[in-house]
Order: C-alpha cells, then sequence, then structure tokens
C-alpha cells in the first residue's frame, strides 16, 4: 500500500471500560475500496468514530483526506469532501424526503440538488413521502443520496448494509463500485456481511478485540488461503507454519492455510496420494472462513 | 448553522397540526377567561416543550452524531438550539404585540409586559438550566430538570414574595421604586445572562461527549 492515503491512522488508543482500541494503525489507499471486517463488538463503529472526531481518544494520530483530526476545529471545510453513512438513516423521521436537499444544502457549500434528485429518482426514493414511511432500504439509499451528493472523495460506511436484502445490498455495492471508477474517490465499508465486502473491496481489514490481525489484498488473501478438509493425522503433517486456523471434530479436521501453492508440495498431500479427494479436499477460502478461522485462532492464544 | 436551524423549522412544520390545536384551544380559553396574557404566558411555557420535542427527534435517531461528519462543530450545533429558542420566544411575544394592537380582547385587557417578560424570563432560566443536561444525559432524563426548574423558579418567586412579606419587606415599595420598567430590566438581564453561561456549560458539556 503506497500511493496517497484517504485515511491515515497510527497509534490509535481508546479504552472504553473494559474495551479498547489497541495501539492500531493502518492506512486507507486513495481510489480503493477498504473492507473493515470482525465480529460485532470487535471495534469498527468505535474506530470509525475515532476517525471521524465523534469520541475522544486517549492517543493517536489519524489524518483524513490530508487533514489532521482536532475535535475542537472550526467548520472544517475538508469535511465537505467525505461522506458518511451509518447504519441506520440519522435524519429526523418526520421530515418529508424533498426537504432534506433544502437542509443539506445549507448545510453543504458543494452540495447539488439536482444530483441529489437525480439519485433519489435512481434509487425510486419517494420525494414527498415522510422518511417514517420508508423502508429500511430506501431509508439507507437516501443516506448514500446525501453522502454522494456533495464534494465527498471519501466514502465512510459504518455497517451500511446490515439489515438489507440482498437485492438492496447489491444495487448499494454496485453504487459504490461506480464511486471509485476514477480512482480519485475512496470507500472504506464496515461490514460484518463478509460476502459484501468479498464482492467489492480491493483490500480487506480485519478487527478483533481491538486489534488489527491483518491488512491485506483482497485478491491475493483469496488466492492464497485454502481450507483443508482432511484426517487428524494428514493434519498433522501440514507445516505449522503455513497453518491459520484449525478446527477439528469427529470425523474430520479442518485447517485454513495461507499459501495453497506450498501445501500442494507438502507432505500432507503427498501422503494423502497426490490430493485424493476422498482424504484431502482442499479448497479455496472465503473471506467468511478466513475472519472465522483467524478469530479462533487469536481467541485459542 | 442555518441548516441546523431549518430543519428544526421543518420538524415543527410537520408537528404544525399538535401545537396549532394547543394553541387554538389556549387561544379559546384566553377568550373566554379574557386574557391575553394568559395566552401568551402558555404559549411562552409551550416553547419549551417544543425545543425539547426537537431534541428529543434528533436524539432517536443520532441526528447529532451524523451532522458532526458534515462540516458543523459543536458550537454550531449548541448555537443552533439557542437561536431555535430566540426565535421562538420572539415568535410569540410577535403574536402577542399582534394580538394586542388589534385589541382583539377589548382595551381593557391589554398586553401586561410585566407578566410576559416575567414568564419570558422564567422560561429562559428554566431552558438554561436545562440545555446543558439535555445534551449531556438525553432530552428523557433532562426532561424532570426542566419540570424540576419551572417549579423551582416558581417556587424561589412565590417563596421570597411569602418571606419578604413576613419580614415585613413589600414589594410593591420595591415595584414603586425600580418601577415597571425597572423590574423587567432586571428579569431581562438575568436571563440572558442565564443563557450565555448556559451556552457555554453545553457546549463544554457537548465537547466531552461520545457522539
Amino acid at each position: 500500500m503506497c500511493m496517497e492515503n484517504a485515511i491515515s491512522v497510527k497509534h490509535l488508543i481508546k479504552e472504553y471500560g473494559e474495551f479498547r482500541l489497541d495501539n492500531i494503525s493502518f492506512q486507507v489507499p486513495m481510489g480503493t475500496i477498504v473492507g473493515f471486517v470482525g465480529e460485532n463488538g470487535a471495534g469498527k463503529s468505535t474506530t470509525i468514530r475515532s476517525i471521524l472526531g465523534l469520541i475522544p481518544i486517549q492517543q493517536g494520530e489519524i489524518e483524513i483526506l490530508g487533514h489532521k483530526i482536532d475535535k475542537n476545529e472550526q467548520r472544517a471545510a475538508w469535511r465537505e469532501q467525505i461522506g458518511v453513512v451509518f447504519d441506520e438513516c440519522n435524519l429526523p423521521v418526520v421530515l418529508k424526503v424533498r426537504d432534506v436537499g433544502h437542509i443539506m444544502k445549507n448545510i453543504f457549500k458543494t452540495w447539488k440538488n439536482e444530483k441529489f434528485t437525480d439519485y433519489l429518482v435512481r434509487f425510486d426514493v419517494p420525494l414527498n413521502k415522510k422518511i417514517k414511511e420508508l423502508s429500511k432500504g430506501m431509508k439507507m439509499k437516501l443516506s448514500i443520496a446525501i453522502a454522494l451528493s456533495h464534494d465527498s472523495r471519501l466514502l465512510i460506511l459504518d455497517e451500511a448494509t446490515s439489515g438489507l436484502d440482498p437485492v438492496v445490498r447489491r444495487e448499494i455495492l454496485d453504487i459504490f463500485r461506480e464511486f471509485i471508477e476514477d480512482e480519485q474517490h475512496t470507500v472504506f465499508l464496515s461490514s460484518h456481511i463478509t460476502s459484501d465486502i468479498e464482492k467489492i473491496a480491493d483490500y480487506v481489514m480485519l478487527i478483533h478485540k481491538g486489534k488489527i490481525l491483518f491488512t491485506e489484498n483482497k485478491d491475493e488473501l483469496l488466492y492464497n488461503y485454502g481450507v483443508v478438509r482432511c484426517s487428524k493425522e494428514l493434519a498433522a503433517l501440514i507445516p505449522k507454519e503455513l497453518i491459520v486456523g484449525k478446527e477439528e471434530n469427529a470425523f474430520e479436521t479442518n485447517v485454513l492455510v495461507k499459501d495453497i501453492g506450498k501445501i500442494r508440495e507438502s507432505a500432507a498431500f503427498e501422503e494423502a496420494g497426490q490430493g485424493d479427494k476422498s482424504r484431502f479436499v482442499l479448497d479455496r477460502a472465503n473471506i467468511e472462513d478466513i475472519l472465522l478461522y483467524v478469530v479462533k485462532s487469536e481467541e485459542k492464544r | 448553522m442555518k441548516g441546523l436551524i431549518l430543519k428544526d423549522l421543518y420538524v415543527l412544520k410537520s408537528l404544525g397540526k399538535q401545537f396549532g390545536l394547543a394553541f387554538c384551544f389556549l387561544f379559546l380559553w384566553s377568550i373566554m377567561m379574557k386574557s391575553f396574557s394568559f395566552l401568551i404566558i402558555y404559549c411562552v411555557i409551550m416553547c419549551g416543550s417544543i425545543v425539547m420535542s426537537t431534541m428529543s427527534y434528533d436524539e432517536s435517531v443520532s441526528f447529532n452524531r451524523f451532522v458532526l461528519t458534515a462540516p458543523v462543530n459543536i458550537k454550531m450545533l449548541v448555537w443552533a438550539k439557542y437561536v431555535l429558542i430566540l426565535l421562538l420566544l420572539l415568535a410569540t411575544l410577535v403574536v402577542g404585540a399582534l394580538l394586542n394592537i388589534f385589541h382583539l380582547f377589548g382595551a381593557e385587557q391589554a398586553f401586561e409586559w410585566g407578566g410576559i417578560t416575567v414568564a419570558a424570563a422564567i422560561f429562559m432560566v428554566t431552558n438554561a438550566i436545562s440545555l446543558p443536561f439535555m445534551f449531556k444525559f438525553g432530552v428523557e432524563k433532562a426532561r424532570y430538570v426542566y419540570i424540576l426548574c419551572m417549579l423551582l423558579v416558581g417556587g424561589i418567586m412565590v417563596g421570597t414574595e411569602y418571606l419578604a412579606q413576613k419580614s415585613g419587606i413589600s414589594f410593591l415599595q420595591l415595584e414603586e421604586r425600580l418601577s415597571e420598567g425597572g423590574i423587567n430590566i432586571i428579569f431581562i438581564v438575568i436571563a440572558a445572562a442565564s443563557m450565555v453561561i448556559s451556552y457555554f456549560a453545553s457546549v463544554k458539556v457537548a465537547s466531552k461527549k461520545e457522539w
């Protein structure tokens, strides 16, 4: 990850009673979609609220689009360049959709009402209805339309697709893909729906109990990681340095491995008769497998 | 900040029926009681619940969390609520003054500025005390503070008068010395000072809040 960063976090510490964001550092490169995954309570929302300056932090340096975050800053003009969507529509439910444009026009200097109306038409969000009359999917589309209707170069989404049906989610993911087409726009998307991340992310960042466990290129991750299903005896032959996580039951052992190529050269593979499918099954891992195994192995430690 | 006030005004517009009905009821009651001041004093009190309603709507959807990610800072967020209070108060006084001009209740029931000033001052002091609590603990908990303040401020006024009477101090004499204008100025100064202190307290509270 070289190039210019849309988000840069260094040594962030935030304590909440027993929970702690533990000295986390990461970068979100410009022009990419970074998927931020982790189970509920792992620290995704706390990280996002910290980088947006919504909660005080104990320690750390945060830069968004090259601007240092300072909670006491005056009207921060650079905030025109970010669009934020949380897991719910944050507008009073008694407002009419058409009023939202007038309000935002007076909040964002770079607000483009025509663009907003175009998005609403495209998303089939009715202008004359009150927000409380919209479905959850419609509300999320409204929030996304707001985030896209000013000069935003960076979209930060905190569980914005959770609770939505697959059709609406796919539609929303397509919009994010369009958004980054010119490589000047960036999306930082937190979700525990790993299939969404798998569909659109360039990078995957995993957080668990307030610690960033890895940040990897998604394609490399999916290309290199695999799940081996074999007997306990064969699993014991897999080189330890390739094992990321293991799950055993009475019938078989499932092992998440991080280099499929090397697995094919391993003693376990040869012992199984060059990958006899009845004794040694090697499948590509998906993000959900990786998340589950990595979190489990971390728990065991 | 204009956007924040506009948002509150749109919220009020959507609640127009409720507040309109309340106003009509008070209006009819005032006609029956032939008291102009009654209507305005109750409208002033109603302003308090209007401000709380807008904050309650904001809170239920975490509006402040969202808007603080936009080019809006804590000071603007807090200031918008104080401006809303002043706008509502001003609107109420304008309605009162207009009714007064048209002598709707007859010239003998003319607008009593003294009573209105006291009501407006109580409203402002009560809101001034409640608002930092609203930012700190949320509207639901702060509602009790608001009611308590109303009772407390009213109680202090009644209690002071009672104690003064018992001690032989005549408020009438004080009123004569200061004149009605003088007393009104004292109330206005107290109200304004409480709002200024309250604004800074709210900013401090809101700055420390986790949104």
